[in-house]
């Protein structure tokens, strides 16, 4: 198959590869928005890569998408490897892969597996492109790992983002960038420059958590219990189902006075709402474990992306309670 | 005037210790190595024959079998340096050395006649330091590498920075923008003559300019006489720096007689127009323009 005699049907089609976060549980959040916000094209997220025989499902997606005359793989992290190794066998017009040497130790293919997969240059097109963007903490190895996939004649295009590559599904979401850049690449152009991501992601996922030191009490067992408010600060309304689907909670951490991290015991509490407009509020209340609470002297609370980040390593701001050593215990009221 | 050193292949190892030492640098750089009795020098330049048998000087220099760009090209070390704060010559700490390459990056951006909102595109670029200033300047900068940790060093000053610089990885002749007449300006700079295949590239230069745009050369070997390190119209320099390079890299070093050269190019539907520099040979500037 080659380029040539691919399909005719006009519209491109973007097979969208989901990473797999750190529970196996794929990334879909950002990608079905991609399918709701890239014009011009079909996206169909593929999921399947994670459950079987990836070159097998190449060869079923061959016939599949043969009526395209436009295809382009796409993928985060582990999405990205499987991305790189369908766009060469499908040969695609082009792979846009964020941070394909992210997430090394979850299911999906290994660059040892891929190297191994891609040794036969007959499936080469000529003039393929890959997008490679990197995150802070992956660029050596990214290009890396593209260099050793890649045919000798495809160009590779990098980027790099400021952020970390845990944050990806989160803030390339709720900055519109994957967006931006798959559209981008849709209608032809070079994708958006965008250096100082951190800064936009901070802007438009600005929230802001309150925690009332009177309404913090402990109850006879030890336990510790906080009630705060979560406001979205943002200019946008912020769909909180959606963050709930990417596991994103608001959690506790708790310090030691000499401020080595303690135990987080279960301190998450869920979104109380599945939709927050600028400005409003929604209350949480989270429970402190008695065996972790009894050792504590400062709990931070703040957004936690589970297995992935804390929002507030990432400069979004976290409510800071200090405890009083002596403090007794209020009894819960019945 | 002492005679030039005359060496012979098999000595091309002891030449290389040679250049390390202080006391006799000067002398082996200078020194060169004759042509293989089996070279041909009467073959047409601009024919494949000429360029195979560069191939096969090239051979018998490094001892290598087959000349593979991606691989003979690398510059392993560089991936350790700091492609921030000490990148390229700045790592060198010689003053002299960094003027020369400063003075060439000053006049490079004085003859490049190009405004805030121009599309560049740099082939060879290393570790970016004139497409640094072009983006910083407000142009949109693309460059070429075959060498992936350059475009890594890139990569990492366009973030620092934060300026439209985007690397690409990918051979001589690849077209980032991917349409014809998309590029204000396209420069080399100590890179064109790492590019074997130099007259198919010269019609793809052609084609990838804007049709004010025009194609810069600074740094490059080029002379204005036949010599004995450089006894043809283009192929490996024979100085006894560059053929123990050659040997220890891999590297393909070309030089370039000018004659020929502007003539490859005007042959290509380019006019040429040479800015000296009477203060460094590596400010010299080549400027080619669409016919």
């Amino acid at each position: 198959m080659t380029a040539e005699v691919r399909g005719t049907d006009a519209a491109p089609l973007i097979l969208a590869f989901p990473d797999i976060d750190p529970l196996g549980v794929p990334c879909r959040a950002i990608l079905d928005d991609l399918a709701r916000n890239v014009c011009g094209a079909i996206v169909r997220i593929e999921q399947r890569w994670m459950v079987g025989d990836l070159p097998e499902l190449c060869r079923t997606l061959s016939d599949e998408v043969k009526s395209r005359r436009r295809l382009i793989c796409a993928g985060i992290g582990a999405g990205a490897r499987a991305a790189l190794f369908a766009g060469r066998f499908l040969q695609a017009e082009m792979m846009l892969v964020w941070a394909p040497s992210g997430n090394p130790r979850t299911a999906g293919p290994t660059a040892a597996a891929l190297y191994a997969l891609f040794g036969d240059p007959a499936i080469d097109r000529p003039n393929q492109i890959v997008h490679l963007v990197t995150a802070s903490d992956t660029a050596r190895y990214d290009l890396a790992l593209v260099t050793g996939l890649r045919r000798r004649s495809t160009g590779v295009r990098m980027d790099q983002i400021d952020l970390p590559y845990p944050t990806f599904p989160q803030s390339l979401r709720q900055t519109g960038q994957m967006a931006a850049a798959t559209q981008a690449v849709v209608d032809h152009r070079p994708p958006p420059k965008r250096h100082g991501l951190a800064d936009a992601w901070r802007l438009s996922f600005a929230h802001d958590l309150q925690v009332n030191p009177a309404r913090a009490y402990g109850d006879a067992d030890g336990a510790r219990h906080i009630l705060g408010a979560f406001r979205n600060c943002s200019a946008a309304p912020m769909d909180l189902k959606r963050l709930a689907e990417g596991y994103v909670r608001i959690g506790a951490r708790l310090y030691t006075p000499d401020h080595d991290l303690a135990l987080a015991g279960d301190a998450r509490a869920a979104f109380t709402a599945a939709w927050l407009e600028p400005a409003q509020s929604i209350p949480f209340g989270l429970i402190i474990p008695p065996k972790s609470a009894e050792r504590a002297s400062e709990i931070r609370i703040a957004l936690v992306c589970e297995g992935r980040f804390w929002f507030d390593d990432m400069g979004f701001p976290a409510a800071r309670l200090r405890l009083s050593p002596g403090l007794t215990p209020r009894v819960v009221p019945a | 005037m002492t005679p030039r050193l005359r060496f012979d292949f098999s000595e091309i190892d002891d030449v290389w210790r040679a250049l390390a030492d202080p006391a006799r640098k000067e002398q082996y750089q200078q020194g060169y190595f004759p042509l293989p009795d089996w070279f041909v020098a009467d073959l047409d330049p601009r024919g494949a024959e000429y360029r195979d048998q560069q191939l096969s000087l090239w051979r018998a220099i490094t001892g290598r079998a087959a000349y593979r760009p991606e691989r003979d090209e690398d510059c392993p070390e560089i991936s350790a340096m700091d492609s921030i704060y000490r990148p390229a010559f700045y790592a060198t700490g010689d003053a002299a050395v960094a003027g020369d390459h400063l003075m060439a990056l000053g006049h490079l951006l004085k003859r490049s006649g190009v405004g805030p909102k121009a599309r560049i595109l740099e082939y060879g670029a290393g570790f970016g330091q004139i497409a640094l200033a072009f983006a910083r300047l407000g142009a949109t900068v693309e460059t070429v590498d075959i060498n992936p940790a350059f475009c890594t060093a890139i990569s990492a000053l366009s973030a620092h920075y934060r300026v439209d610089l985007t690397p690409h990885l990918a051979p001589f002749g690849f077209n980032p923008a991917g349409r014809p007449g998309a590029y204000d300006l396209i420069y080399f700079y100590e890179s064109f003559h790492h590019c074997l295949e130099f007259q198919a590239l010269l019609p793809v230069l052609h084609a990838m300019l804007a049709p004010d745009g025009r194609v810069l050369l600074a740094g490059e070997p080029i002379f204005t006489e036949a010599s004995d390190s450089m006894p043809f119209p283009w192929g490996i320099r024979m100085d006894g720096e560059n053929v123990a390079i050659t040997r220890l890299r891999g590297w393909m070093e070309l030089g370039f007689r000018e004659d020929f050269l502007l003539a490859a190019f005007a042959a290509a539907g380019f006019r040429v127009t040479k800015y000296p520099s009477h203060n460094s040979h590596y400010a010299t500037v080549y400027e080619f323009r669409r016919q």
